[in-house]
């Protein structure tokens, strides 16, 4: 028995957080002498939340060194999932940053709303640390269940509701294709650990009896992950959801589903069945390139922010996955960076939205972001900022995030698909600075409204920014930092 | 013995093929209860008690009662009238169906020899998974809890009336 619990001392610390957040709320309430003033003492939940996303990072840099298989081999700690929790985190607390005034103009309910962002965090890390099945499942249930909650949470408005339903729905049926390719894998592999399937997978690679229901068991898989990471032909839920959901569950969404499916495809694609990977690069290229242009093509013809950026991040999905495809060391350091650096600049451009939109209506369209550059020159500078970033223009986090990709696909010898990026990234430098034009270049119309921005919210959105500026200066430092060494 | 686990079976597969053709959905539900339960004494048969129960208890129990719920809650169509041609759903249970068959005939012709790594298959006695749970399987248990946790949290949200929803009628 390895009860190695120091190891996961990141994910107790956010799941303890979390219980703590509720009982604190409650006792709030208890205060408030019920229903009246849902929002006093709401500040504190906010701190307490921070605290505990802090204490975790810090709890994910003490147990750095701890590396290896423990709790009967089914979690392992390593470099791989040190790079997981530290974008998770990284996103919880920009997302937390987003402040608790504007929490309070979709729900009631803060405490449930930071508990269940915290056990989502719980989660996402622990897709990270997984290498068994079953620990595997039970984390993607776990942040998908807290995020379908989270997207239902502005409960008057029909969108929202909308959106937690669709996600539910289609959630559930991808659990459903996860769950089938995992029973046929420990049918043929008599194990549910990864470590313990490589005999059995080398047999069934090797033609074994087993290898059809081996084969079909892992396309059942690759098709449950194309339906969380949104990949093209699977995203049809995506805009919807994106759309419809409190905008700050959205730019949590957005960073943190991609970065935990991600974490646990590298894990079982590259680490546990590296045994006749060559022949999954096919169907991943095709998915890939599907991707990135079906989202960039379609985000070209939206009005609506947030929708664009939904569409946008299946395209950033397909980059991610593009870059891994070489199935080498560089290119899961280089998928891990561009998830670090895509956290920062899209969670940035998802505060602007939530600064600009008026509180009944979760969501901007591009008109009315006519002439901010005028009127609120640090709100527009830092939105030019991030949307540069996303479209990768030099010398800012996004640029060395796709340079990154680049180099990984030409050094897997796929020159074509580099080429695919590459006028990819054209396509969506249109309309990500179209949106540049039109805070710059265009007059504002008469009525206005100002933005809504907390302090807290002011103080996340310096400190994407200077993250996007730092990750695209010191590109080395942060390389080093999420390097993973070896498969 | 035998015959009464044929018996058991075939009851078992007449149920299953009662959910498919029957037209109405309560009639399907039921049917999916009956199989459901038939299923359940097949795993006392072979030994794994705590799987019959669990069967019962979570199967029989709690899905069905969930199905019938959803049944009353939409208004129940008299017959379905939807099975013209293939839709997607049909092609994809196709598909999956024809998996699932190739894996019960590659174990049943014995080409695909079914190895367990832990005690769950050997007795399937409460003890014995109760002994798994607690030292191979610790850590997803307790992972388990957390996501208990947000369903709990989920289920207290979603179910609590807000304040200018309107009242629904006692009883």
């Amino acid at each position: 028995m390895n009860l190695n619990y120091s190891a996961i001392l990141p994910e107790m610390v956010m799941a303890g957080g979390a219980i703590v957040v509720l009982m604190v709320d409650a006792l709030r309430r208890i205060e408030n002498h019920r229903g009246d003033a849902a929002n006093r003492g709401s500040g504190l939940l906010l701190t307490l939340s921070l605290l505990v996303a802090a204490g975790a990072a810090v709890a994910a840099f003490a147990v750095r060194g701890e590396s290896g298989l423990m709790f009967q081999d089914s979690a392992r700690s390593d470099a791989l999932s040190f790079g997981i929790r530290l974008i998770v985190l990284a996103t919880t607390i920009l997302v937390l940053l987003v402040g608790s005034r504007y929490v309070s103009t979709f729900t009631r309910y803060p405490g449930e709303y930071y508990s269940l962002l915290l056990l989502s965090a719980t989660g996402m890390m622990a897709m990270g640390i997984a290498s068994d099945l079953m620990v595997l499942f039970i984390a993607l249930e776990t942040f998908s269940l807290s995020l379908i909650l989270l997207a239902g949470m502005y409960r008057h408005n029909r969108s929202s509701t909308e959106a937690s339903l669709k996600y539910f729905l289609l959630g559930a049926f991808a659990s459903g294709f996860f769950v089938y390719g995992s029973a046929l894998i420990y049918g043929v592999t008599g194990t549910v650990s990864f470590s313990g399937m490589g005999p059995a997978l080398q047999v069934a690679a090797d033609g074994g009896p087993g290898a059809v229901l081996l084969w079909a068991g892992i396309a059942l898989l690759l098709v449950g992950f194309g339906f969380k990471l949104s990949l093209v032909p699977f995203h049809m839920w995506t805009p919807d959801v994106y759309q419809g959901a409190p905008t700050s569950v959205t730019a949590f969404m957005s960073v943190g589903t991609k970065t935990a499916m991600f974490g646990a495809l590298v894990r079982i694609f590259l680490m546990t069945f590296p045994y006749g990977f060559e022949n999954w690069t096919g169907p991943l290229i095709v998915l890939a390139v599907l991707t990135m242009t079906v989202g960039n093509v379609t985000a070209l013809c939206q009005t609506s922010i947030k929708r664009m950026l939904g569409y946008s991040g299946i395209a950033h999905a397909g980059y991610v996955l593009a870059g891994l495809v070489p199935g080498t060391e560089t290119a899961v350091n280089s998928a891990l960076f561009y998830l670090f650096a895509y956290a920062f600049m899209n969670i940035g451009a998802f505060i602007i939205v939530m600064a600009i939109e008026h509180s009944v209506e979760t969501d901007v369209e591009r008109s009315q972001l006519r002439g901010t550059g005028a009127a609120m020159p640090v709100l527009a500078g830092f939105m030019a900022l991030f949307l540069f970033s996303l479209s990768g223009i030099p010398p800012l986090a996004g640029f060395f995030g796709k340079f990154l990709i680049f180099r990984s696909i030409l050094d897997g010898g796929l020159a074509w698909l580099a080429a695919v990026v590459v006028v990819n990234s054209a396509v969506s430098a249109y309309y990500y600075l179209r949106i540049v034009v039109t805070m710059y270049f265009q007059q504002r119309p008469q009525e206005v409204h100002a933005p809504q921005s907390s302090p807290a919210m002011q103080v996340g959105m310096v400190l994407a920014g200077v993250m996007v500026l730092a990750i695209g200066v010191f590109p080395a430092f942060f390389m080093g930092l999420l390097m993973v060494p070896g498969l | 013995m035998s015959v009464f686990a044929f018996l058991i079976g075939t009851l078992s597969l007449a149920a299953a093929i009662g959910v498919v053709v029957a037209a109405k959905p309560v009639h399907s539900a039921l049917f999916l209860m009956a199989n459901f339960a038939t299923l359940a004494i097949l795993y006392v048969l072979l030994d794994a008690q705590f799987l019959a129960a669990a069967q019962v208890i979570i199967y029989a129990g709690g899905i069905v009662i969930l199905i019938l719920f959803v049944i009353m809650l939409i208004g129940h169509d008299p017959a379905d009238h939807s099975h013209q041609d293939l839709t997607r759903p049909a092609m994809a249970s196709l598909v999956l169906g024809a998996i699932l068959l190739m894996s019960l005939g590659l174990q049943l012709t014995g080409h695909l020899e079914v190895g367990t790594d832990g005690g769950i298959a050997s007795g399937g006695s409460p003890s014995a998974i109760g002994t798994e749970l607690f030292t191979r399987f610790l850590l997803p248990f307790e992972f388990v809890a957390i996501l208990l946790l947000v369903a709990l949290i989920g289920a207290l949200i979603m179910g609590r009336r807000e304040s200018g929803e309107p009242e629904e009628p006692a009883g």
